[in-house]
Formats: structure tokens, sequence, C-alpha cells
């Protein structure tokens, strides 16, 4: 008879299809496929994505879904897993206080102090004030250049100008003296005039100094000691830029405004401890170890915090249809992150980087979805459809099937929800765990530190997790990440040129973002590494025996983002100082580390028939 | 030409079938924002294409240009001689076209990302934010503006905002900080004011 085995996982659904006879010696496996699971695990929404993924296995293997005598689903606890991140600290300029970016090609060099003024006013200025010139996009660069250079030959003071649209060099350039033109400010006309303003551009190849230092805009402002302290976020905006206005107005008072981040309060079997969140994520998680094992989370009302757990709390209660009092999380992963704000009140769009904690929780939910769903999944299919096993021991079983494998054995499951352990030793049952935060998380916090567009509305955050990056150098050539060159015999399409892009299947993506090739690789590999190292590491000391991970001989990587290009490395980097023998698991010797659980599901099947 | 100068690496750009000197000059002005310079060739080529591949090959920067009153093409010596980089009609505004293209073709040089829209002026969210709050005044002021010219009287609303006009109009008049109009408007933001009446101005095209 032909039996399908079904994993429903947070990300993917996947299909092992296999023929099983009483005289064989083992399963004969038709098909495997992997579709992306629709909906939340658990639920009856992923009826579909099931249902696409036999069709799929079915199709490979040549048969009819009624050929099917018998599906199994993963039994038991299917963890779900929810991600939140909120920025403990904002940036709020009430006046238009500052314009600091990065034009592609600001003009001149220095930088100068004076009133701002408009350009149609500034051959009627008076003599002795110092001037910094305002150039909406009306007036033609060369009407421009032409203006302040009549002024300047009149002794106008002219020490700097803003311009609006992309003519900073060809201002500068036509000006009988060298003086600092930022362009590509878009909001002019929110410049107030008749205000004491500073502007700056550094050298080529170089950032600003003096407006990107309290003490620099203090000099040049005349700042008190108190009033210095105000501009501190001002200069932290405009650090590492090329070019910066700032704009003295009365009522530019400068604000950071703290929200505040709020205590969580673990609940654990024995303690319960409170943790400040701006303590940061190492904070957190020391917490959480003492505390260990996790009851429930509670968030401080009325924080940032509190509305993350509460939200979370609401996903999982509207998923299970549980009370939301009855929802316990019962894990979560801190993740310290830097994202980037856009300045309320700034001019340019300006951004600047503030802190934020990242958090992943799970909930345990109980066997009566998995039930559900293999009900629901029964009158569908019109086939039977049973509970197979836990998760953890069918993953351990599917492994097993990995050339080069055997007990005892730990499994480290990275996927796309949860990060699972489980391990098999001689003569005792298995142990697993389930920990919050995985692939999703690092999309999450790829997404916010290089501000992407969120998920539901571009997948390019969840690309640039998966493929690695290059930097299309000329029409035909792209240097790697790694800093090795290619060429082409083609030209590539000009859209590429000069762009980072990713390195794809179907050839180059390009990014839609400003961001270097080395900043997006290095926020990439940082996100990998805070969740999946921390994570394996949790996970592996909590199955371990007598909690040593020392005294685990050999793991075994599987899940989705085991299939990743970075990930399982990083892994095993990090645990090789431990003695540990650490791979990849290649299932049925040709599946590498994906559908251990759904192959796992049919030997399990297998060998309760034989014994019974 | 200057013998200085042909020995500097430069864009080539070449004019062919009577393409006005103008256009070369914005596109000469795209590659200088960019910093880059640019120099006239001569072609005997009569073939768009042809000449900016001609005019790229004859450039130490492997890049050139040719412009025909319709169109403008970007050439690499690279490329295969019949496949230019780009190539845009010179419509609707040739002299932005030329700009865009001198810098793309100074891009190509500088090695950034080539531009293919001249930056149209989409609506900004600050500016949108601004407007929207206060609609019914909007259409007031445009009415009083409309039926009354010379200063108007009434409301002190409206005093504010021909003190705001007269302050954006007349060059002549020193113009009065905008935060000091806070008095007379009350509630509203008076930066705001003024700047939807500059923008009512500038739309029925007064300034």
């Amino acid at each position: 008879m032909i039996i399908a085995g079904i994993d429903i996982g947070n990300s993917t659904t996947e299909v092992a299809l296999a023929e099983i006879s009483q005289t064989a010696t083992a399963p004969r496996f038709l098909a495997t496929s992997r579709v992306r699971t629709t909906g939340i695990k658990g639920t009856l929404s992923n009826i579909p994505g099931v249902v696409r993924s036999l069709q799929e296995a079915v199709a490979t293997a040549g048969i009819n879904i009624r050929d099917i005598s018998l599906a199994l689903l993963n039994e038991a606890t299917p963890v779900i897993g929810d991600i939140a991140m909120e920025t403990i600290t904002e940036t709020i300029i009430t006046e238009s206080t500052m314009i600091g970016h990065n034009p592609n090609s600001p003009g001149g060099l220095g930088i100068g102090v004076g009133v701002t003024t408009h350009i149609r006013e500034v051959v009627s200025i008076s003599r002795g004030q110092p001037v910094i010139v305002i150039v909406p996009k009306d007036y033609d660069f060369e009407v421009a250049a032409s203006l302040l250079s009549r002024a300047i030959d009149m002794g106008v003071d002219v020490q700097g100008a803003i311009a609006q649209s992309d003519d900073g060099v060809l201002i500068a350039n036509r000006l009988p003296k060298v003086l600092p033109v930022v362009d590509e400010v878009k909001l002019i006309d929110h410049i107030p005039l008749n205000m004491l303003a500073a502007v700056e551009v550094a050298e080529h190849g170089q950032t600003i100094r003096q407006l990107s230092n309290p003490y620099g805009i203090a000099t040049v402002f005349n700042l008190t000691p108190q009033e210095t302290a105000l501009v501190i976020p001002i200069a932290k905006a405009l650090i590492g830029l090329r070019s910066a206005v700032v704009i003295r107005t009365p009522a530019g008072d400068v604000q950071t405004r703290h929200i505040p981040a709020g205590t969580l309060k673990l609940i654990g079997q024995q303690r319960i401890l409170t943790v400040e969140m701006d303590g940061g994520a190492d904070a957190i998680m020391e917490a959480l170890s003492q505390v260990s094992p996790l009851f429930d989370v509670e968030g401080e009302a009325g924080t940032n915090v509190g509305g993350m757990v509460q939200r979370v709390r609401q996903t999982m209660s509207d998923v299970t249809q549980k009370p939301v009092t009855e929802i316990k999380i019962r894990d979560v992963l801190a993740v310290d992150c830097l994202v980037p704000q856009q300045v309320a009140g700034g001019l340019a769009q300006e951004f600047s980087l503030e802190n934020a904690v990242g958090l992943a929780a799970m909930v345990n939910t109980d066997k009566l979805l998995m039930e559900r769903l293999a009900a629901a999944l029964s009158q569908e299919l019109g086939i039977r459809v049973e509970l197979g096993g836990v998760e953890a021991n069918m993953a351990i079983l599917g492994t097993l099937t990995t050339p080069g494998i055997s007990v005892p054995l730990a499994i480290l499951d990275l996927g796309a929800g949860s990060t699972d352990a489980a391990i098999l030793q001689k003569g005792e049952p298995v142990r697993s765990i389930h920990l919050a935060g995985a692939g999703d998380m690092v999309t999450l916090l790829i997404q916010r530190e290089l501000d992407l567009p969120a998920a539901g509305e571009s997948e390019v955050a969840e690309q640039i997790k998966r493929f690695p990056l290059a930097k299309v150098e000329s029409l035909f050539h792209i240097r790697h990440e790694d800093n090795t060159v290619r060429f082409f015999k083609e030209p590539l399409d000009p859209k590429l040129f000069g762009r980072v892009a990713l390195v794809t299947k179907n050839g180059l993506v390009p990014i839609p973002t400003q961001h270097t090739m080395d900043r997006i690789r290095a926020v990439r590999q940082e996100a990998k590494r805070k969740v999946f190292l921390r994570n394996s590491l949790r996970a592996l000391g909590s199955v371990a025996p007598a909690g040593n991970i020392r005294l685990i001989d050999f793991v075994a990587i599987v899940g989705g983002s085991g299939q990743d290009f970075e990930i399982s490395q990083m892994v095993m980097d990090k645990l090789s100082p431990f003695g540990i023998v650490v791979g990849t698991a290649n299932i049925l010797g040709k599946l590498g580390p994906i559908n251990a659980v759904a192959t796992g599901l049919v030997i399990s099947h297998f060998e309760r028939q034989k014994a019974g | 030409m200057a013998d200085l100068n042909q020995g500097r690496p430069c864009i080539h750009v070449c004019l062919i079938g009577g393409a006005g000197e103008e256009l070369y000059r914005w596109v000469e002005v795209g590659a200088e924002e960019e910093g880059v310079p640019t120099r006239k060739a001569q072609t005997i080529a009569t073939d768009l294409i042809a000449a900016a591949y001609a005019a790229a090959q004859s450039s130490r920067f492997d890049i050139g240009l040719s412009i025909a009153p319709k169109r403008i093409v970007l050439h690499e010596t690279h490329m295969p001689p019949a496949q230019p980089v780009l190539a845009f009609d010179l419509e609707p505004d040739a002299r932005q076209i030329c700009r865009l293209m001198g810098s793309n073709a100074a891009r190509l040089v500088v090695r950034l990302p080539l531009r293919f829209n001249i930056e149209e002026d989409r609506p900004l969210k600050h500016a949108e934010r601004a407007a929207p709050p206060h609609p019914t005044f909007i259409s007031t002021v445009t009415e009083t503006h409309l039926t009354s010219p010379s200063p108007p009287t009434g409301s002190p609303e409206i005093e504010a905002l021909a003190r705001a006009i007269a302050g954006k109009c007349g060059p002549s008049t020193p113009r009065e900080p905008v935060n000091g109009l806070t008095t007379g408007v009350g509630q509203l933001d008076p930066k705001m004011v003024a700047r939807i009446v500059v923008r009512i101005l500038r739309e029925r095209g007064m300034i």
C-alpha cells in the first residue's frame, strides 16, 4: 500500500510518498515534495498547502491521490512562534532644525555659517551679514550661479548654499570662490528664512566633522552647555554623512523622547524575574536561563514591550481560538538591533539609527488542533488521515536515513518559526525542545536593520537572507561578496550597472537599496548569528545529557534553514570547539536537510506495522 | 580643440543630423554634476548607433554618445557595436533627457547605478501631511484671493494670511519671519498657512 507522510511546518509543507508491504525490509520511497505552508501552522487554512504538496508528490510518482491508502500528520503540540520588534528610543525634532543627507554629489567644500536667505533677495541684502542662500528648483543652476557670483562680487558675504535640485556641483563650479553647496533638499520650502544656519560639505571620500560633533555645533551657534545637550540627537543623526545643514530656529527644540521600553516579567517554575528591556537582549536571555523552565511571560502595561507581548498573545489566541488568558508563552528570544528611523521634522527624509529589541515568542498549542486538521483533511481528500507520531521523534527517524549516521544522535532542526533540538540515546526516550526564533526572525532583522519594505509588500529581505551578493562593477563583470570576479560574455542589463545584486538561480536580481554590499552582508550574517547561534547553543544545552553540550558526540542539522548557504557552516564553526561532530543531514541520501519529519512518519508507520 | 584637452580622458559626444549645439551643452551639464569631463567629437558616421560607437572608441574612457535631433544614444566600446548601452527618444523634454544621458555616461565612468527617469516632482510626504488638516480654510483663502486682490480685512486669520502673502510676493518688502505670525493666526501653524498660500499663488502663476 501507498502511504504519505505530511509535515506541516511554519514555512513549508513537506510530503514523503512511499510504498510499504509486510514482506519488504524497508519502505520504497516514491516521491517527495515541498511547498509553502498556507496559513499559520496547525490551522484549517493549511489544507490548500497540504493538497498542493500531495498533488505535486503524486504527479512525480505517476499515481493518483486516491491511490494513497493512508496519510500521516505529525502529531502533538505544533509550536507556533510570532515575532515583534519595537524601537526603544526615538529622535524627534520639533522644528525644522537639520538636513543631513548624502546626496550623490554635493558641491564645493568646507563649512559656512550664515542667515538663511532666499536667492531672490541675496543681491539686496546688507553687506556685512554672512548668508546661506536657499535655491529652489525654479532657479536654473546658471541663473543661481550668476546671481550668487554677482552678490559675491558686490561684497555680500555668501557662506554657502542649499539647492533643491541635483545642481550642487554645477552651481559650485560656477562660483568665484569655493563654497559648500548641499543639494537635493526636496522640502526646501520648509526651510525657515532669516535663521542662523550652518552648511558643511566634506572632502571627497570623507565625512563631515563639525556638524556631527555636538561641540562643533555648539561652536557654530554659540550654544550654552544646556543647549549643547539638546543637539546631541542632531549630531548623532549626521554621523557618517558627506554633507549636512543645521538650522537654528528659536522654537527648534530638539528632543530625544524615550518611549519607556518597559519590563518583561519572566515567570518560571521556581522563580519569577523581572528584566528591563533596555538592559538589552543579553540581560533578558540571562534572566531567562535562570527561570527556566518558563511558564509564561508578561510585559509591563503601557510600554512597548507590553504592546508586543499582547500582540503575540492576540495572534495566538486568534489562531488557536482559545481565550487570550489561556495563551502561555513558553519561550522567548530577544535580539538587539539598530534600526533606521525617519527623524520626525527632518527636511530631506533623514534617518537616525535607534536601538531596538526584537522578540520572538512561542506558545505550545494542543493536540486537538492537529486532530481537527486531520479530520478536515480526511474529508477533503477522501482518504484516511491519522496522526503519525511526535515531531521530534519523527525528525530523528528521518535523519537516521542519512548515510554515515547512527545512534546516539542529536538533531538541530533549524526551521522558519522555531529552532528545535532532539536527542536519541540508546535505551532512552527521545528528549526534545522547541525554541522561539528562527528563519523568520532573521528575515525580520534584515528587513528592519536595512529599512526594507515589510514582508507583506516585498520579498526583498527574504531574498537577501537566501542568496549571496555581488556588485555589478561593469557591463561585463561582477564582483562577488568574497571578492572574486566573474566575467560575462554577453553584456549585462544596464539596469544592473553599479548596483548590488543577489546571485540567484535565475540570474542577477538588483536590490532596491542604497546600502553597500559590505553593509548588507554584515547585517545578513549578524542576523543569522544572533538568532541561530544563540538558539543552537540553547537548544542543544537543554537536551544534552546533564545539560552539558560536550557530552553530545554527533549533531545533524535538518530543517529549511539548514539549506541556507551559510547558516550550517556558522553553526558548525560555533560548535566545533565543543568537540562535537556537526554536519548537515542528507535525508534518504539525496534530499539534504529537508523532509526529515515526513520521511520519519513513513518509517515509523512501517516499523509499527512490522512489529504489530 | 585644445591640444591640452586631447590627452585628457573625456566622454566623447558627437552631434549628427543637425542636432543643436544646445543639446551637447546639456549632456555636458549632466556629466559635470557627476564630475566627469566631456568633449565634442567629429564623426563621419551617419547612423546614430555607429556614431556613438565610434565616439566611444575614440574616448579614453571607452564611452561615447551621439545625439540626433530626436534621439540620443550611449555606447561603450566593449558592447557589441549594434547594441548600445542606452538609447532614449528626446521626448518630451529634450534638454532634461540629454542631461540625464550625460549623467548616465558619467555614471558609467564613476560606477554608480544608471538613471532611467527624469526626476518627476512626486508629491512629498511632508507636504501632503501639511495640507489636508484644514481643507475648508484653504477654500476660504482661495475665494478671498479671487474676489479681493487688495489686502482683505476681516477675521484675524485672513489678515495674518494677507501679511504672509505680502511677505512672499513683494520682493522689495523685507520678509517677515514666519514665526512672527504666531499671534495672528491663533491655533493654526503659521508656517503651514503660509506654505499653502504660497502653493496656491504658485499654481496660479503669481510667483
